[in-house]
């Protein structure tokens, strides 16, 4: 059993998660980093870089050896590696230094955070580097995790890039959009890798959503969970978008998109690792409900319930009714709709769209509510104060629209 | 006097209970006081926890419409969920309403299909959300019960004497005052009249007078509607009546010349008599088990219901009261061309959520709530049933350990055809008197919506599934039946009444019996 454990990269998108999972579960936390910033209460913190060997300090004296860990996720992107004159870089040359001194130290276990592009003919760099350094785990208790697509938490790293990049563009031009990701939630990341700690596996092991999803289907999902949008797909050639990454690179004000993860992302291939997984006792939840747990997916609903409550009531909507809007959709399990943007800044538009069938999803959710504005005070003092003129206009209005609402699909 | 509530056990005092009265509801209550009062031991069990029921919100529907506390009321701490448009009585979606079912299915392991089944653990059972209609039942048919209408009339005396009417339906909301106004005069074959309700008028029993203040559906804080439960102090005050909660009886079992009760969780006990008034859906499920009448269709009787929204123009847009009655206000019968009777309440709208008729409309929402608010205080709703021939419900209970209660509800195209018939002919004589029915608002409700289930035993039946005149369940002597499950018919009337009054009559025969040493 491991009472002890340390993180490389401790402070970065996965190794803050591992790092708190690890304190929560009782653990003792040693955060190897080059600054003390960002790190989670309770774990302590050792100055270090890659290509350091393990600080005299990080190891956890009232704890045997035997019963320390040390999880590996630390990747120096500046100094990739694999160029024709060296063999992985610091990358590679920086773990073996790591991996050295945890020898010399007998430390119990060594997992090595590696990707699900980990390959020896990857397209990129990134993966061609992480599957060499995988080939220098020979020794028993060394394992690495092959890692699918990671979402949730505090979007950061490649996650904060999709996320931003549903959110902004109307559009997303994609290389091969049908080609399958297997998504993952950063919470499920850190609980397999603790859980790969304390197991005898080697070689590697796959932490990933057993049954992949199309790329697309993965950020249309993301689109609508979190910003509650549809988001139409083109797909485009890989060389194109290539040129498009060497664009963004150079204009500024727009989200660069980088070389190497447009490839890492073209060039990944399918993980099995059902066994793995059930080896390691764990289910993967759906992708959309890793969404929902998110405050990216609460803030859609707010959003979505600003539109259609603002439609309802003819005013914008107090924070209470918002929050209750909000609190019913999450107790139905679900997310926010995927709707256009121009409802939400013109939320009045929603007469055009309003469905005539009651069983669209939309107009349940505008029955919703209608039933939270008429039993909150802003709603009864709006009923109370609608008259004649108002319901006439009413009627005027639903008649202009009626056409176009016949005419509507769903 | 003692006894041990404990079967087999070696102590002193290893007499069966005398009588053992199961649930707590109106018909338990009802057959409990005759019994008591010819001072015979009783013990009632009903399997109801600790657990509080909502409290009533208190105030007046005015200031709970204007209220911040409007949403935590109407809707608890369960958020309400986008959904389909639900065809359910807006009595029925209230957190109390929620909580007096909670449990139910899940103990008896009952599901239904094309049913809607509601059955309460609750102290009190399913009067705890009474709309509380009670009038008697008209002689015709009150015939096929033993001793006739004329037992039956004393026993509508006493319950009612004892029970309280006559409020509630005393200050009518004004779209239903037009229409009494109206109706005064005419003999058209619809018979109008005010809501007999067992609503008190004046404060008695620790109760108070109805305040009218148009809570109802949410809980009456000053009890003025009747209660089952408001009648459990009354009768602990009497030495030789023990009640005791928690005690959900899984089986009963023949023992001897008496019956052996098999209770979740706690020891069984023995009883010489045992008065079978769980509701009709568990009553039955007992009943079958004893007999042993596994896998076998059993006839559930309930009227097939509908309902029909009105409109009296002149109220259009009137404000909302700051009062109101949101149980019946006026009830009514119908008898068809084809002698087909049916019957039914007419209720004011002013204190339901706009929803009810808003969420049917194809306006837009904004709209239609608009549009709704307006023509709420103008708004006359009418529900009105058949009898319970035209039902065609059956309910079994399973074989093997599971011993799943299944109803299968059903409601034959011919009597979907007779409830649309008698709402057009409803709809054409309320427009005689002023209330116009609101186009595509006749909605046929799913069968057991009305909550009247009886007749699965039936005093008089012959067969294994019936009971004699004092509800004594064929062949097993010593078990008598005294709620719904009993009822020989069911017409189109309120049946809560008629079941407190037939429980009343058993009770007091089996007391009469008593005294006279049998």
């Amino acid at each position: 059993m491991i009472r002890h454990i340390i993180v490389t990269g401790g402070s970065g998108y996965i190794g803050r998660c591992v790092a708190e999972a690890a304190l929560a579960r009782g653990c003792s936390v040693t955060i190897l980093s080059r600054r003390a910033t960002g790190l989670p209460q309770g774990a302590t913190h050792q100055a270090w870089a890659l290509g350091d060997k393990l600080p005299e300090g990080s190891l956890n004296p009232a704890v045997k050896a035997s019963e320390q860990a040390i999880i590996h996720l630390a990747h120096d992107w500046g100094n990739p590696g694999m160029t024709a004159d060296d063999e992985g870089g610091l990358n590679r040359s920086g773990t073996g230094a790591l991996l050295a001194s945890s020898r010399l130290h007998g430390v119990g276990r060594f997992v090595f955070v590696s990707s699900q592009s980990a390959r020896a003919d990857a397209e990129n760099i990134y993966g061609r580097v992480k599957y060499a350094i995988e080939q220098d785990l020979d020794h028993p208790g060394e394992v690495a995790a092959r890692v699918g697509l990671v979402y949730g938490g505090p979007p950061q790293a490649l996650f904060a890039l999709l996320v931003k990049l549903t959110g902004d563009l109307p559009l997303l031009p994609m290389i091969d959009p049908w080609r399958d990701v297997q998504p993952i939630h950063v919470k499920e990341v850190a609980e397999g890798l603790l859980r790969l700690v304390d197991h005898t596996a080697t070689g590697w092991m796959g932490l990933a959503m057993p049954v992949g999803i199309s790329f697309k289907d993965f950020l249309q999902t993301l689109a609508r969970e979190f910003h509650g949008k549809s988001l139409p797909i083109i797909p485009i050639p890989l060389g194109l978008a290539l040129l498009g990454c060497a664009v963004t690179a150079r204009i500024r004000f727009i989200p660069t998109v980088d070389r190497e993860r447009v490839l890492g992302l073209a060039g990944v291939r399918a993980l099995a690792c059902a066994d793995h997984l059930e080896a390691l006792g764990m289910t993967i939840m759906p992708l959309e409900i890793g969404l929902r747990r998110e405050p990216g997916s609460r803030r859609a609903a707010l959003a979505e319930g600003r539109a259609l409550l603002a439609y309802v009531l003819g005013a914008p909507p107090q924070k209470m009714l918002l929050r209750r809007y909000a609190a019913s959709i999450a107790a139905a399990n679900q997310g926010a709709l995927a709707m256009s943007g121009v409802f939400r800044r013109f939320p009045s538009l929603l007469r055009l769209a309003e469905p005539l069938r009651d069983r669209s999803p939309l107009a349940q959710r505008l029955r919703l509510a209608a039933t939270l504005v008429e039993t909150s005070p802003q709603g009864e003092a709006m009923l109370a104060a609608s008259n004649i003129a108002t319901l006439c206009v009413g009627f005027v209005l639903d008649a202009v629209v009626l056409p176009l609402r016949l005419f509507r699909r769903g | 006097m003692r006894w041990c509530y404990r079967c087999g056990c070696s102590g002193v005092a290893d007499v069966p209970v005398p009588i053992v009265i199961i649930g707590s509801g109106p018909a338990g209550i009802s057959a409990a006081w005759p019994l008591v009062e010819a001072g015979l031991p009783v013990l009632m069990l009903d399997a109801s926890d600790a657990t509080p029921l909502p409290a009533a919100p208190g105030g007046t529907i005015g200031e709970m419409r204007r209220g911040p506390d409007r949403a935590r009321i109407m809707f608890g701490d369960q958020p309400p969920l986008p959904g389909p448009v639900e065809n359910r009585s807006p009595k029925l979606a209230t957190v109390l309403a929620r909580a007096v079912g909670a449990g139910f299915h899940d103990r008896l392991g009952l599901s239904a299909d094309g049913f809607f089944s509601l059955g309460s653990l609750a102290q009190g059972g399913l009067t705890n959300i009474w709309g509380a209609m009670a009038s008697p039942w008209d002689d015709a048919d009150l015939a096929p019960f033993p001793g006739g209408a004329i037992a039956m009339r004393t026993a509508y005396q006493r319950v009612s004497a004892r029970i309280g009417l006559g409020g509630g339906a005393t200050d009518l909301a004004a779209p239903i005052r037009t229409l009494l106004r109206r109706h005064a005069g005419r003999d058209d074959g619809l018979d109008l009249s005010i809501a007999s309700n067992a609503v008190l008028a004046n404060a008695r029993d620790g109760r108070e007078g109805c305040s009218h203040c148009g809570l109802c559906l949410w809980g009456c804080d000053r009890r003025s509607i009747y209660n089952a439960a408001y009648e459990l102090p009354a009768l602990q005050r009497h030495a030789n009546f023990t009640y005791r909660r928690g005690q959900y009886v899984r089986e009963i079992l023949p023992d001897g010349a008496g019956h052996r009760l098999i209770i979740d969780g706690a020891e069984p006990i023995c009883a010489a008599r045992v008065i079978l008034a769980a509701g009709t859906i568990t009553t039955t499920a007992l009943a079958l088990r004893r007999l042993g009448a596994f896998d076998e269709d059993v006839p559930l009787l309930s009227n097939p219901l509908a309902a029909l929204a009105t409109l009296v123009p002149g109220q259009i847009g009137a404000a909302l009261p700051e009062r109101s009655f949101s149980l019946a206000q006026l009830q009514f019968g119908l008898t068809m061309a084809d002698q087909v009777r049916s019957a039914g309440t007419l209720y004011a709208a002013d204190t339901l959520p706009l929803s009810v008729i808003a969420d049917r409309l194809p306006l837009s929402r904004p709209l239609a709530l608009r549009f709704v608010r307006a023509l709420m205080p103008a708004l006359v709703l009418a529900t009105f049933f058949l009898p319970g021939s035209f039902s065609r419900n059956r309910i079994r209970l399973a074989s093997g350990s599971t011993r799943r209660v299944t109803i299968q509800g059903e409601q034959p195209p011919e009597t979907r055809a007779a409830l649309r018939k008698v709402g057009r002919q409803l709809g054409k004589k309320l427009r005689q008197r002023g209330a116009y029915a609101l186009p595509g608002s006749l909605t046929v409700a799913e069968p057991g919506t009305d909550i009247h289930y009886a007749g699965t035993l039936p005093m008089g039946a012959t067969g294994r599934f019936g009971c004699g005149p004092d509800g004594t369940l064929n062949n097993c002597p010593n078990l008598h039946i005294v709620d719904g499950a009993c009822l020989p018919v069911l017409p189109a009337q309120h049946c809560t009444l008629t079941i407190m009054a037939n429980a009343d009559r058993i009770g007091r025969e089996l007391a009469a019996r008593w005294v006279a040493g049998g």
